[in-house]
Formats: structure tokens, C-alpha cells, sequence
């Protein structure tokens, strides 16, 4: 077993140095400096690499601009990142319109106005955008913050001041985030961007995705349970201008002026949920912004679905994944046709 | 002042310096004093009164009590110390005790509660000052002439607040003559800082966010969750506290000063005797030396006398019916091995060796549930999550919790090792470079969930 003795430090008297041991110490510290320098000198010089691997949405849309033509993107919170399926709606598509369809999958948990505000940006420089499908649903109307293009931040303690110094100066602990283990794995993904439809190695079940979702069968009636209810778009000057109606309807003019096919999808919910998402009010915030961008909403949010299609209240498990991503790529092939 | 903060990285290589600089061993203790005072005030600066009061009136009666050796001073001595303490940390549970007592009578009674602060660290130095006090009358040290000397004995900001509890003969020689600087033992300690910081910040905290959403959801947590929750608080208090106690060995050390490990793997223990001397190592020598044996130890009521100093243990940790529980549970069982016998390894085939640390964990693990809840009742809904049907295992979002329980059980053996005797310096400097730029970077990497020591308010 494994044991110390009492006090050792205490009644060992140091030794008397030799020269051999003094020069291996000054060699360990040297080598740290050394090293941390190093590290320090490659940050500064490949800064967007460590830009993109810190941050969830700047990694999604570099990924994204790696890709080979893809002409689907997919863009929400965890609800989406969850529920949807590219391997699943290419397919699909593929069946109904005999033609490759390539769709990547850009959600990420934890998602707000600003990174999505930033996300939509920097992908419609893509040429190869043909159809956006982006997630309605209360998270995405979260604030946010916009620390996550590193702006100052308002310094109110010693701690906040000396950190802001510190990233200021040094690159390495301005991208430090990169130093996390996950790392790796954003690195691989991105290397490997073509191989990847953007949710593999960021959600759960994806090895069951892997190897299951090809014997997945959806019947007439398991169609009409997830059909979605349609929030049509009214032309009318009397909608609420909120500040996510107005982000919404800036997004729609970006599209529309890129000639970009632009969908609204609110993801489903269990009826328990429901409560909370699918009341009145809400129902009127995603009119508003159905009328402001004249693009209408499939609503999933509402549908009486059964517990089993969840693995919590709002995120699918790999059952409902695979039901509303053939039903999406339904939508779409409809759209395409 | 936290351990794991820029600020004190910040000031502690700004003192490290002006100590080595001069070879005056006043100045030495200037400097340590000065460090001390902003490291304890920065959290909470008017505790530092009471810090300054403590250390007048303790160095008074230690020279009082070195003078007349009679019993009256060394009673008096111990119950304004145990006065200061139970002010300060049991007052507002007593009264709120008697209150609901004479409530519960049909009396209706408000006591007004004293409004102050939980000074940080009381538990602990109170602890020192009070062994070096008994170890004065026992005239096992003599009393330390010098105020200097003594106010760094009482505050050196390496084991002021969470330990470790440094005996008097320990620190005090060190603290006398003037040290030389080692550079292997500067080695030593930076990379045990960097050790203490990386067991911290990379496996308790982490494991904290779980912890904390499962007993703050317990009642509703699923069968798997609630074991893999208990089990991670069983890490999470091990890493936040070795490595408290580790990064404090490892200051002391920076400065030539040596201060005593607190944690033997403690969850490699065979039994609940084991466990105590592997675990907060100081502390049980402290109750050891101070209380149980004084109390008659193993010759008269040797069981009363376990379960009698593991449930005021338990107290010292907080004021709540749920640490007195916890520290009673751990009494219990240490005298149900005594009449058993059963801390006497017989057979120590390793079959048996893995099956009794197994079972020694999962009592230890099942008695942190009074330490970590927050109250009575949230413990017993722990307990009927454990054990209580339904039996749900498919919790989700539990992957990296479980990557994190591994990883720190696969490591820690190999990581723990090296903190103990000369196993870093007798590494290649290619290793050593490897493992120092390794726990670096995880610091580095994982450094955003500061969170306090759990120890920090003991």
C-alpha cells in the first residue's frame, strides 16, 4: 500500500548540492521558460486557429467554411444541435430529389442573438449557401454576451485588473481556453471538417446515430404525428418590433439579398414543456416575427409527441432526432421540388 | 485571499524575493508577517482584528502559562479560545437551537441574533494556538519569547486558513534559525504549488458542478446520478483539500520552510482507523493527542471516548446537526471496529485488501452525505435517491462526469506519488519538464470556475 512517512520534509535535512543536480534544476527552469515562450510565439503567430477553437460558433462556422459545397445549414441552440441529423436529411433528400444535397448542422448549446447575429455574417460569404434553417425558440433570444470576441470587459477588482493585463499581453492567456482537452477533439473536427456534418463529435448518442439511424422506419402514422402546425407569415406594418423580431428580419433581408432559401423551425417540446413555450404569448412573439420577415414557421413546438422521442423536456433523443430530420428534409425537398 | 487566484500568484512571487534577498532572519520575518496580514485581510480585512487580538492574547498567556505552570492558566487559556470560537461559529446555532426548543414547548421566545461575520480560518488557527498553548504547559516547547516569531507561527499565510495544523515544535525551530536557499527544495515546492493548483482547479471544481446539481436536486435525481453524484463529492472534497494542503506544503517550502502533508490516500484505507491516518492527517493527530487521549484514550471508556471526539470533530467542522451527525457516524464506526476488532488486518491477501478499501470508501462516501448537504432533510432525500426505488440508471449528461471520475482515479496514484519524499527529484528533467508543463496548462486551460475551498470556511 501506498504510504509516507510522518513528517518526512521535516526530518530530512536538505543534502548538499551537487553541481550535476544544481545544473538539472536551472535545465527544468529554463526548460519552462522556454517552452511557455514557445507556446507563447506560435499563439501570436496562428491567432484565428486558437480564435476558433475557443469559442463553439466561430469553430461551427470555420468548420462550416472548410466544408466541401454545402448547400444546408442548419443553425440553433442545443435543441437543434440534438434534433437534427444532416446524415439523415441528406439521405432523405437524396431519395426524393435524386440529387446530393450536403447539409451540415452549425447549432451549439448555449447560443444568443450576438453569436448568432455573428454566425450568420460570416457563413453567408459562402457562395455555396442555398438553404438556411434556423431555430426559433426562447433560447435563441437570449442576450448573451460579447465576450466571446475577447472585448474588454469592465475591470472591477485586483483579480479583474490583473487578468485583463495578462490577456492583453500575452496571447497565451488570452486563448488559454485552447489549452482544454476538448481541444483535441475541435481540432480533429476542424482538420476533418468534410468528414463531419457538425454534430457528431459535439452531442451525445452519436455512436448510436452512427450505427443505428439506418434502421429507423418511419410509418404513414408516425408522419402525421410529427407533421407541423404552420405559423403563416401576414403581410401587414403592424408587427411588434422586438429586438428579436428586428434580428430576425435583418437576417431574412441578409438572405433574401444573397438568394438564400431562409426557414424558421421551432424544434419540438414535451407537453410538459409546452406549458411554458407553447402559450399565447409566446405563440404571438413567433407571429411577429413571422409577419416582420414574411417567412413562415414550421412549428414543432406544439405537437403532442410521446415521451420516448426525449431524453429531456426539450432536447430529442436519437428517435425523435431521426423523426424530425426526415420530416425537415421532407419540407425541404418540397421546397427544392 | 484564494490559492487559486491571479492576486495571490501575483503577491506571493512578489514577497518570494524580498525574503530571499536578505539573510537577516528579522527581516525574513517581516516580510512573512506583512504577506500574511494582506493575504488574510484581502478576503475580509477587519478580521484582521481579530487575528491581531487573538495573537496578543495568546503570546500573553503562553508566557503566563510558561511562568506560574498552573492549571488555572492553561484552563483559562483554553476557554477563551474555545469562547472566541464558539462566539464567532456556534453562537447563531445555539440560539437558534434553544429558540425553536422553547417553540416547540408552546413558548414563544425570539432571541435577537448577534450580527457578524464568520471569521475565515478560525477553526484552524484557533487549533494551533491552543496545542501550542497545552504543549507550553506541558512544557513540551518552551514559550516563544519573540511577539515576531510567534505572530508569524500564528499566521504564515501557507497554513493560516485551511491547514495544514502545524504543531509548534514543527515551525518553530524553522522559524528561528535562518534557512539557506535550496534550490531543490524551491524545485519542490513550485512544482508542488503547481500540483496542489492543477488537483484543484482541474478535478474539484469540475467535479463540484455535479455535486452541486445533484444535491441541490436531490429527491429528483435518478439511482445512477445520485451514486455517481456522491461519489464525485467523495473526489471533489479529497482533490479541493489535498491539493489546498498540497499548494500550502509547497509555499512553505518555496520559502525553506517544511509543513506537514495532511492526506495519505485516504480512500486506500482498510479501515475507519486507517482512513483517520490517512486523512487530514494534522487534524486527527490534533484530537489524538489533545482530546482523546487526555480524555482517557484507549484505557478507561476507550468507545465513549471515540465517539465523544469524532462527533466534537465533527462540530469543529461547522456549526449544524448535520456535521455533529457526520462526526458521530465516523465515532460510531471506528468503535463498533474496536469491539469486532475488525481494524486488525488478518488477512491480507489482495482479494481482501480491494475488498475492505472498497467497502472503507463506500462508508466513508455514504458519511460525506451529512458533511456536503446542506441540512437534515436534504440528506435524507440523498439517502432515498441511494437507496430508495424507482431504480432509474440511464441518467443523462453524465459522460464527462464519468471521463472525470476516471481520470482523477486512474492519476491520482501516479500524481500523488510524486509529492511524497524525492520522487520528483529523482525524475529525468524530460519527465519532470512533462509533468510541470502538463499541470500547467490544465491549470491554464480549466482556470474559469473559480470556486472557493470547501475548507476555506471551516
Amino acid at each position: 500500500m501506498y504510504t509516507i512517512k510522518k513528517n518526512e520534509l521535516l526530518t530530512k535535512k536538505p543534502t548538499i548540492m551537487r553541481k550535476r543536480d544544481k545544473q538539472k534544476i536551472i535545465f527544468y527552469f529554463l526548460g519552462l521558460a522556454l517552452f511557455f515562450l514557445s507556446l507563447e510565439g506560435f499563439f501570436r503567430i496562428f491567432p484565428d486557429i486558437f480564435s476558433n477553437l475557443t469559442e463553439r460558433v466561430k469553430l461551427k462556422s470555420a468548420m462550416y467554411m472548410r466544408r466541401k459545397p454545402t448547400p444546408i445549414l442548419f443553425y440553433g441552440s442545443s435543441r437543434f444541435k440534438d434534433g437534427i441529423s444532416p446524415k439523415v436529411i441528406t439521405k432523405r433528400l437524396e431519395n426524393t430529389t435524386t440529387q446530393q444535397y450536403e447539409s451540415f448542422n452549425a447549432a451549439i448549446t448555449g447560443t444568443d442573438i450576438y453569436r448568432l447575429e455573428w454566425f450568420v455574417k460570416r457563413v453567408v460569404e459562402n457562395k455555396n449557401l442555398k438553404i438556411f434553417i434556423l431555430e426559433i425558440s426562447p433560447p435563441m433570444f437570449v442576450e448573451g454576451d460579447h465576450g466571446f470576441e475577447n472585448k474588454n470587459q469592465d475591470t472591477e477588482s485586483v483579480e479583474d485588473f490583473l487578468s485583463e493585463r495578462l490577456k492583453e499581453n500575452f496571447s497565451i492567456v488570452e486563448w488559454r481556453k485552447s489549452l482544454k482537452i476538448n481541444i483535441l477533439i475541435r481540432s480533429a473536427a476542424l482538420l476533418g471538417a468534410n468528414y463531419f456534418e457538425g454534430s457528431e463529435l459535439f452531442r451525445r448518442g452519436a455512436v448510436s446515430d452512427f450505427f443505428k439511424s439506418d434502421k429507423i422506419k418511419m410509418t404513414e402514422n408516425i408522419k402525421i404525428s410529427w407533421t407541423p402546425q404552420i405559423i403563416k407569415a401576414r403581410t401587414n406594418n403592424d408587427a411588434v418590433v422586438s429586438k428579436e423580431t428586428k434580428l430576425y428580419q435583418d437576417i431574412s433581408k441578409i438572405m433574401q439579398k444573397n438568394r438564400i432559401k431562409l426557414f424558421f423551425v421551432i424544434p419540438p417540446l414535451t407537453i410538459k414543456k409546452q406549458n411554458e413555450e407553447c402559450n399565447k404569448s409566446e405563440i404571438e412573439k413567433y407571429k411577429n416575427i413571422a409577419n416582420a420577415t414574411g417567412v413562415n414557421i414550421f412549428n414543432f413546438g406544439c405537437l403532442d409527441l410521446e415521451e420516448k422521442y426525449f431524453i429531456d423536456d426539450s432536447h430529442l433523443s436519437h428517435l425523435g432526432r431521426h423523426y424530425f430530420s426526415e420530416i425537415l428534409a421532407i419540407k425541404i425537398a418540397e421546397s427544392i421540388l | 485571499m484564494l490559492f487559486n487566484s491571479l492576486t495571490f500568484l501575483f503577491l506571493h512571487f512578489l514577497f518570494l524575493p524580498l525574503y530571499w534577498s536578505t539573510k537577516n532572519q528579522t527581516v525574513r520575518l517581516y516580510v512573512l508577517l506583512l504577506s500574511s496580514v494582506i493575504f488574510y485581510g484581502w478576503y475580509y480585512w477587519p478580521g484582521l482584528f481579530l487575528l491581531f487580538a487573538a495573537m496578543c492574547i495568546n503570546y500573553l498567556l503562553s508566557l503566563l502559562i510558561s511562568k506560574k505552570q498552573a492549571k488555572w492558566t492553561i484552563a483559562l487559556a483554553v476557554l477563551l479560545n474555545l469562547l472566541n470560537l464558539g462566539w464567532f461559529k456556534y453562537s447563531i446555532f445555539i440560539i437558534a437551537n434553544i429558540e425553536s426548543l422553547i417553540n416547540n414547548m408552546g413558548f414563544q421566545l425570539i432571541i435577537p441574533k448577534p450580527d457578524y461575520w464568520l471569521p475565515i480560518g478560525i477553526s484552524f488557527y484557533t487549533f494551533q494556538i491552543m496545542g501550542y498553548l497545552i504543549d507550553v504547559y506541558r512544557k513540551e516547547v518552551p514559550a516563544e519569547k519573540s511577539f515576531l516569531r510567534f505572530a508569524v507561527f500564528k499566521s504564515f499565510y501557507a497554513q493560516l486558513i485551511a491547514g495544514p495544523i502545524v504543531r509548534s515544535h514543527e515551525l518553530f525551530p524553522q522559524l528561528r534559525k535562518t534557512a539557506v536557499f535550496n534550490l531543490t527544495r524551491f524545485q519542490k515546492g513550485f512544482f508542488l504549488m503547481t500540483a496542489g493548483l492543477a488537483i484543484k482547479i482541474c478535478i474539484a471544481d469540475l467535479l463540484a458542478q455535479f455535486v452541486e446539481y445533484g444535491f441541490s436536486n436531490a429527491g429528483k435525481i435518478e439511482t445512477l446520478r445520485a451514486w455517481l453524484t456522491l461519489y464525485s463529492f467523495s473526489f471533489q472534497i479529497l482533490s479541493d483539500f489535498w491539493g489546498y494542503s498540497t499548494v500550502a506544503v509547497g509555499i512553505g517550502l518555496m520559502y525553506g520552510i517544511s509543513l506537514p502533508h495532511n492526506f495519505n490516500f485516504p480512500y486506500t484505507a482498510q479501515s475507519s482507523q486507517d482512513f483517520w491516518r490517512r486523512w487530514h492527517i494534522t487534524l486527527s493527530e490534533w484530537f489524538r493527542d489533545y482530546l482523546y487521549i487526555p480524555l482517557g484514550g484507549n484505557k478507561n471508556r476507550k468507545y465513549l471516548n471515540l465517539i465523544l471526539t469524532m462527533t466534537i470533530a465533527g462540530v469543529w467542522h461547522g456549526a449544524g446537526w448535520n456535521f455533529l451527525l457526520w462526526g458521530f457516524g465516523h465515532g460510531i464506526w471506528l468503535a463498533i471496529e474496536r469491539v469486532t476488532q475488525s481494524h486488525k488486518i488478518r488477512n491480507n491477501s489482495p482479494l481482501m485488501r480491494r475488498i475492505r478499501i472498497i467497502v472503507v470508501f463506500n462508508i466513508v462516501s455514504l458519511l460525506w452525505i451529512f458533511f456536503r448537504a446542506p441540512d437534515l432533510n436534504t440528506a435524507a432525500l440523498f439517502f432515498k435517491n441511494l437507496f430508495a426505488p424507482p431504480y432509474v440508471f440511464n441518467a443523462p449528461h453524465i459522460e464527462s462526469l464519468l471521463l472525470t471520475l476516471i481520470i482523477f482515479i486512474l492519476f491520482n496514484k501516479k500524481l500523488g506519488n510524486l509529492f511524497y519524499a524525492d520522487h520528483f527529484s529523482r525524475l529525468s528533467l524530460k519527465r519532470q519538464l512533462f509533468v510541470t508543463i502538463f499541470l500547467i496548462l490544465f491549470i491554464m486551460g480549466y482556470a474559469d470556475a473559480r470556486l472557493d475551498f470547501i475548507y476555506f470556511v471551516f
